[in-house]
């Protein structure tokens, strides 16, 4: 750096007013201009808040949503450039500097997360597709997934129920938000956790509906008629919404 | 050789449709790489297909070529692609700073007109071009107060434009804003530019918040002073560079902004013989 450390504490009293808006020693050609930067630097970000969370802006109080944003602006230090990922800043600044508590709103960070994996997987980069084919075995070959999606667990039911319900909900609930690859819209699915569990397995250890069954029942727990039915159900479903895309082609019987 | 001013309108999501139906149809369009940059789905796709029908010039937001620290090679490394994929000839960035200590800040402060400034603002001007095999076009950015200033703005700029031997990127709205706020003749200002380094160029409007302050918002229509400074800016240019009509919100009908383009074309090709940017 070639500043000289007078220039850089130039920069970093203007650059503290900005985010924090406490009075700072600097001698300014225009004091007004001073507070023009302030203004226009808060009201920036608010309004990509505003727009990112329409529905926490909408719950919170006005007291509320001004101070989360103020702090956020203030103390986190948001490191990438690209304004849309700003919201996932915020999300992390609420969750970990304890709002829920502090404004008794135990679904604050879940509708955070939610309103958050919208703008995720409606944004993010496309991300290429195994090669899969189309028709298989729904019960011994592996099944692809459309991997522009987002799987979140939440204490309340934020993405079904507006807040006043959600909180008398308290559980474990699944949340998948995918992007259809045709028309690029975004879409949610409410999974049980069972499902969410398959969904997992399908995904990550890359086993066929057959191979985790028969893991059930080795651990003890295996799964009803009517269980075995919903999985077929739901896996059909997934199908439909695109989230499944075929099956494995290097995985075939 | 094209005998026509090339001019050009920033590519925004609310108005993308008038680009992809061919509603308006300018001859390049520019954007902000840190808005595009590995975007997919839906606008992913609108992008590629505005980028097939138009060529595209970049203007960055958040290199910060006047933050202390050390540059982000990461994200250099990302423009460097994106100006590769999509053919881009012209990448300008704003003489501010943007972020402090990486913490991103989403606008533009003004950096202190300084020695020390020039210095450490021109090593990485050369780094930026080094890195990214190209000239770096920096902008005159509006500014609405100066910081314990040691020289005045035309010094600074052309003290880092010589030193760095970069491009300028001329926004002649914001020669109007920052002679208006801060009372200084901009006819004097761009007289003083270094011209023979300005590779691109900006128009835009502004708001008049107060009796004495103007505020570079780009939302409204270019008024006539500002029209008038950028004839007098082309008589003055040896050669023809692209022209930017900068607008970002409170779009009007396409009309309007059809009739902004022509105007902005008719006043260059009064001035110059033009050529393509590519």
């Amino acid at each position: 750096m070639l500043y000289t450390k007078e220039t850089y504490n130039l920069e970093k009293s203007l650059s503290n007013w900005c985010r924090t808006g406490e009075q700072v020693s600097l001698k300014a050609s225009r004091e007004d201009g001073l507070i023009q930067y302030r203004r226009l630097f808060r009201n920036n970000i608010h309004n990509t808040l505003v727009q990112a969370f329409p529905i926490a802006y909408e719950v919170l109080s006005e007291d509320e949503w001004t101070e989360l944003v103020d702090m956020f602006f203030a103390n986190k230090d948001v490191k990438d450039g690209r304004l849309w990922l700003m919201p996932r800043d915020f999300y992390e600044f609420v969750r970990e500097e304890g709002f829920v508590e502090k404004y008794n709103k135990p679904w604050l960070n879940d509708l955070l997360l939610f309103e958050w994996v919208e703008i995720e997987v409606h944004t993010m980069a496309d991300v290429p597709k195994e090669p899969c084919l189309k028709k298989g075995d729904l019960m011994d070959d592996v099944i692809e997934i459309n991997p522009e999606f987002r799987l979140v667990q939440l204490e309340y039911p934020v993405h079904l129920y507006a807040v006043e319900k959600a909180v008398d909900k308290k559980g474990i609930w699944f949340l998948l938000t995918y992007r259809d690859p045709e028309s690029f819209l975004v879409r949610f699915s409410n999974l049980h956790p069972l499902a969410a569990v398959i969904f997992e397995k399908i995904r990550i250890e890359q086993k066929t509906l057959n191979q985790i069954l028969i893991e059930f029942e080795s651990t003890g727990q295996p799964l009803g008629n009517k269980q075995k039915e919903e999985i077929v159900t739901f896996v059909k479903l997934m199908f439909d919404e695109k989230v499944f895309t075929g099956f494995a082609s290097y995985y075939h019987n | 050789m094209q005998n026509t001013t090339q001019t050009g309108l920033g590519f925004r999501r609310e108005i993308a449709d008038a680009f992809l139906e061919g509603d308006i149809t300018p001859d390049f369009i520019e954007v902000a790489v840190e808005n595009w940059v590995e975007l997919g789905g839906y606008w992913g796709d609108v992008f590629r297909q505005v980028t097939e029908q138009f060529p595209l010039i970049v203007h960055g937001l958040s290199l910060s070529i006047g933050s202390p620290e050390e540059l982000d090679y990461g994200f250099l490394q990302q423009v460097k692609t994106f100006l590769k994929t999509f053919n881009v000839k012209i990448y300008s960035e704003h003489l501010s700073f943007a972020k402090f200590e990486n913490a991103h800040l989403f606008d533009l402060l003004p950096i202190p007109f300084r020695e020390d400034s020039v210095k450490h603002i021109s090593l990485r001007i050369r780094q930026v071009q080094d890195f990214l095999e190209m000239p770096l076009a920096i902008e005159n950015v509006s500014y609405y107060t100066t910081v314990e200033a040691e020289m005045t703005e035309h010094e600074f700029i052309n003290n880092i434009i010589e030193e760095s031997g970069c491009n300028m990127l001329l926004d002649v709205n914001n020669v109007f804003v920052n002679g208006f706020n801060h009372n200084y003749d901009p006819y004097d200002f761009i007289d003083k530019m270094p011209l023979d380094k300005v590779s691109y160029i900006h128009m835009a409007g502004h708001k008049r918040l107060a009796p004495d302050l103007i505020i570079d918002t780009h939302g409204e229509a270019i008024i006539e002073p500002v029209y008038q400074l950028f004839d007098y800016t082309m008589k003055k240019m040896a050669n023809p560079v692209p022209v930017l009509l900068e607008r970002d919100f409170n779009f009007p009908e396409m009309e309007e902004l059809k009739v902004e383009l022509d105007t902005l074309r008719k006043i260059a090709a009064q001035n110059h013989n033009h050529h393509a940017i590519h």
